[in-house]
């Protein structure tokens, strides 16, 4: 009954030359109008046998034995036109995909050679056994006129069988941004689990504007691309539930991101650590020299018994939870060391003390912007992370260094969290650009490197997954390229594809991958024996230089007027003189910016007073001549005290 | 001897089949604009019609029509040069006209290499048509009919033809079997 449908393409030839093999196979196609190309997928049947293939390499040839020939036929003249023309015939290789039934594996038969349809994709691609359960459709295969969906299968993209998907494609055709965008559209789409599972995405725009504008519409999504998604039942929509995270400036005033338009700047949060965030990645943020064994020492006792704690030191109380306090609590131990005039404190040596105190305090200045070093913090939403929520983390603007810090601090919190159970979501995608840069395959190793290494390796037991791309897969650490069950390469720079990675694919193929059109994808999965090329639809989401044209960033503003315009934006009554009379009774600019940060955070029903009450006061004593003014800190004030002036 | 008088055998049975297709093709064919070539002499009832569209081209040329001074004229041709037309004799069949044509110049070759004899039927067309009927088969002289050892005067529509006949014939292999399957 199928074989009616089925639209006979060629036939099977075996030659002593070149025989079939239960693995490959060779037939010619008809003249004229064949709709065999590249990549094709065709079906023999002989019988009860059916024999899935994929046309991997095609040659054509005549008669013609000498290129001599044919020069001395057309005496010469490369116009003359033959009233009889030779013939030409047309012959493909097919790799195997599937035989039903599966034994015995024999040789392909010489039999008639079909084109795929819908039903024949799916069965060639193993697809029937998944894509009503676990199916994610990848994109469209085209057969002539025919598009049938190609799907993926979540357990082996999301774990827990195999996970983690890696694209490699040449910069500018919008085949790396674009198809992960796509795919992660359609994984909202289409992932069934169970209702209390849920999946996030995290996020991390390394380049410009890229990812920064998610939650909007393009303007590029023409009607072929419209048919495509109704094909796909993926709606044609940007993301629903975008929420953007990005450190500030070194003024910790304004945002480090590119997406700071007044209309926009409301949904970025600040990505701002305290000392208890970062205490535990110390090794990440400071030089390995540094933290030797007695350093490490020191840096577990204060992770242990002073963070968080209070302590007694020197006979004072002393409760550390930020960077000032830390470093009032150096002071206080090196000071009670001078004065008993030891060399030790609690088994530490007092250069250890020194260098360590040196080092961590030096911290919230190199990582300005990222690190707070009072107790204002603001962090990703560990615990309630939101099913089929994006979130972006823009570290587009951030030194190496403090790439470094934000990428292993986050990921290491996924990790802990989903091994946990408590982050809200069984399932996170973390979705990195620019693998090049970030793993390379040579170069230092570096604490981002290792942390996408053991994400691609025991990351699918968790559910945490790995989108990656790059531009050259040959320079991206193997391991993790090799852990990435399912692989798409857009279009492919010729040098690229001369390396040995890519020996397993024909010439033919190397061809087609080398002059792939926009939208055009190859696909490998573990379900496919064989590469499969797909076309997806653009993704109906702003580029990011688009987003820039309508939405430019806004200039860095003052302290004041910061403070005045986001102070308005939670209640609009604020009105600018009250802001300039508190800013002005401010001991100095940091008290402001930390006031204006906690108030922001905490959303009270009434900002402007919470903001006063958040900023301590100059003292107000008139100095005197001659005398020095003693100093004597205040620890921690509670801005949400009653009893506070 | 046995081999021999199969292979007779099977000349008369080609030669018969290829008159009778001669025959058929004039007569559903000929009211048409359209010309049947046949690889060797004419034969099948062309005479029953009074301009049939039908031409011959014989490669070989075992028999020779002329005495040896109108011989040398004819070897003598160049490329694109006919000779004059005459009337073949010798051979139990209704008349035709005849004429030599040379395809292709065979400086420094044997003198029959690119000699072909033409051959079509007996009336006044072919003596108004023997130029353009010379024109046709120059014409056709391209594609070379390589690897075929008579490629100089083999045509590519006889050799493509030939082609097709050889695809559909059964191999060495298959009727050795079978003849071993007959004496068996």
């Amino acid at each position: 009954m199928e074989q009616k449908y089925l639209i006979q393409v060629g036939r099977v030839v075996a030659t002593e030359a070149k025989p079939s093999t239960a693995y490959s196979f060779s037939f010619w196609a008809a003249e004229g109008d064949s709709k065999v190309g590249i990549g094709t997928l065709v079906v023999v049947k002989k019988d009860d046998l059916k024999v899935y293939g994929v046309v991997v390499e095609g040659f054509g040839f005549t008669d013609l034995g000498s290129a001599m020939h044919d020069y001395i036929g057309s005496e010469g003249d490369p116009g003359s036109e033959a009233p009889t023309l030779r013939h030409e015939v047309r012959c493909y290789t097919a790799a195997v995909l599937r035989v039903e039934p599966e034994e015995p594996l024999q040789p392909v038969p010489v039999a008639p050679v079909y084109l795929a349809d819908d039903m024949v994709v799916r069965n060639a691609l193993r697809m029937d056994s998944f894509w009503e359960k676990s199916g994610i459709p990848i994109g469209l295969y085209q057969n002539g006129d025919l598009l049938s969906p190609v799907y993926l299968d979540s357990e082996f993209l999301l774990g827990p069988e195999a996970a983690h998907l890696n694209i490699t494609g040449v910069s500018g055709l919008a085949t790396k941004t674009s198809s992960i965008e796509f795919i992660l559209l359609s994984i909202f789409e289409h992932f069934n689990e169970r209702d209390d599972d849920g999946i996030a995405v995290v996020c991390f725009n390394v380049k410009g504007p890229d990812m920064l504008f998610l939650d909007f519409p393009g303007s590029t999504v023409d009607e072929r691309d419209a048919e495509m998604y109704d094909l796909l039942r993926i709606p044609n929509t940007p993301f629903k539930n975008v929420k953007y995270f990005a450190p500030f400036k070194s003024d910790r005033v304004n945002l480090n991101t590119l997406r700071t338009h007044p209309d926009l700047i409301g949904n970025v949060t600040p990505l701002s650590w305290g000392l208890i965030d970062i205490l535990e990645f110390t090794e990440v943020v400071l030089n390995r020299d540094d933290v030797d064994a007695k350093a490490d020492a020191l840096i577990a006792y204060i992770k242990d018994r002073v963070v968080n704690e209070t302590s007694e030191v020197n006979g004072q109380q002393i409760t550390v939870r930020n960077f000032q306090d830390m470093n009032h609590w150096f002071d206080m131990v090196l000071k009670e060391m001078e004065q008993s005039n030891r060399s030790e404190w609690k088994t530490h040596h007092y250069a250890t003390i020194r260098k360590v105190y040196n080092r961590l305090s030096n911290l919230s200045t190199r990582y300005q912007g990222l690190i707070s070093p009072d107790e204002f913090r603001s962090d990703l939403p560990w615990g309630d992370f939101e099913d089929r929520a994006v979130y972006v983390v823009d570290v587009a603007n951030v030194d190496p260094q403090a790439q470094d810090l934000v990428f292993t601090r986050i990921v290491s919190q996924l990790r802990q969290r989903l091994e946990k159970g408590d982050l809200g979501v069984k399932h996170v995608i973390v979705v990195v650009d620019e693998l090049n840069k970030y793993a390379p395959s040579d170069g230092q190793e570096t604490y981002l490197k290792q942390t996408l290494l053991d994400i691609s390796e025991r990351g699918r037991y968790l559910g945490l997954v790995l989108f990656s791309a790059q531009q050259f897969r040959s320079q991206v650490h193997k391991r993790i390229v090799g852990n990435s069950a399912t692989c798409i390469y857009g279009r492919m720079d010729m040098d690229e594809l001369a390396t040995p990675g890519y020996q397993v694919l024909t010439s033919a193929t190397k061809e087609k991958l080398a002059t792939l059109s926009k939208g055009q994808l190859m696909v490998r999965h573990p379900h496919f024996n064989q590469p499969i090329f797909v076309k997806f639809p653009r993704p109906n989401i702003m580029r990011g230089p688009d987003g820039i044209k309508a939405y430019p960033p806004a200039n860095d503003l003052p302290l004041e007027e910061a403070v005045w315009q986001n102070l308005n934006r939670l209640d609009g009554g604020v009105s600018r003189n009250e802001v300039s009379d508190i800013v002005a009774s401010a001991a100095d600019s940091s008290e402001i910016v930390r006031a204006m940060n906690i108030t922001l955070q905490r959303r009270p029903d009434d900002p402007i007073s919470h903001f006063r009450n958040c900023v301590r006061k100059k003292a107000g004593v008139q100095t005197t001549p001659g005398s020095k003014p003693s100093f004597i800190p205040v620890l921690d004030p509670d801005p949400s005290d009653p009893f506070q002036d | 001897m046995l081999v021999e008088r199969a292979k007779n055998k099977i000349s008369d049975v080609r030669a018969d089949i290829e008159r009778e297709i001669t025959s058929r093709w004039l007569s559903d064919f000929q009211s048409r604009n359209e010309w049947l070539l046949v690889d060797g002499s004419l034969s099948g009832d062309y005479h029953k019609y009074d301009s049939p569209n039908i031409v011959g081209v014989i490669k070989s040329h075992q028999t020779q029509y002329f005495l040896w001074e109108d011989q040398q004229k004819i070897l003598n041709l160049k490329a694109r040069e006919r000779s004059g037309i005459f009337i073949p004799k010798g051979r139990n069949r209704p008349d035709v006209y005849s004429w030599y044509l040379r395809l292709r110049p065979n400086d420094g070759r044997d003198v029959y290499f690119g000699l072909v004899r033409v051959e079509a039927a007996k009336c006044r067309r072919t003596l108004d048509m023997a130029d353009e009927i010379s024109r046709w088969l120059l014409a056709e002289r391209s594609p070379l009919s390589m690897p075929d050892a008579r490629w100089d005067r083999l045509i590519y529509p006889i050799h493509d033809c030939e082609l097709y006949l050889k695809s559909t014939a059964p191999s060495h292999t298959s009727l050795d079997s079978l003849m071993t399957g007959l004496i068996a």
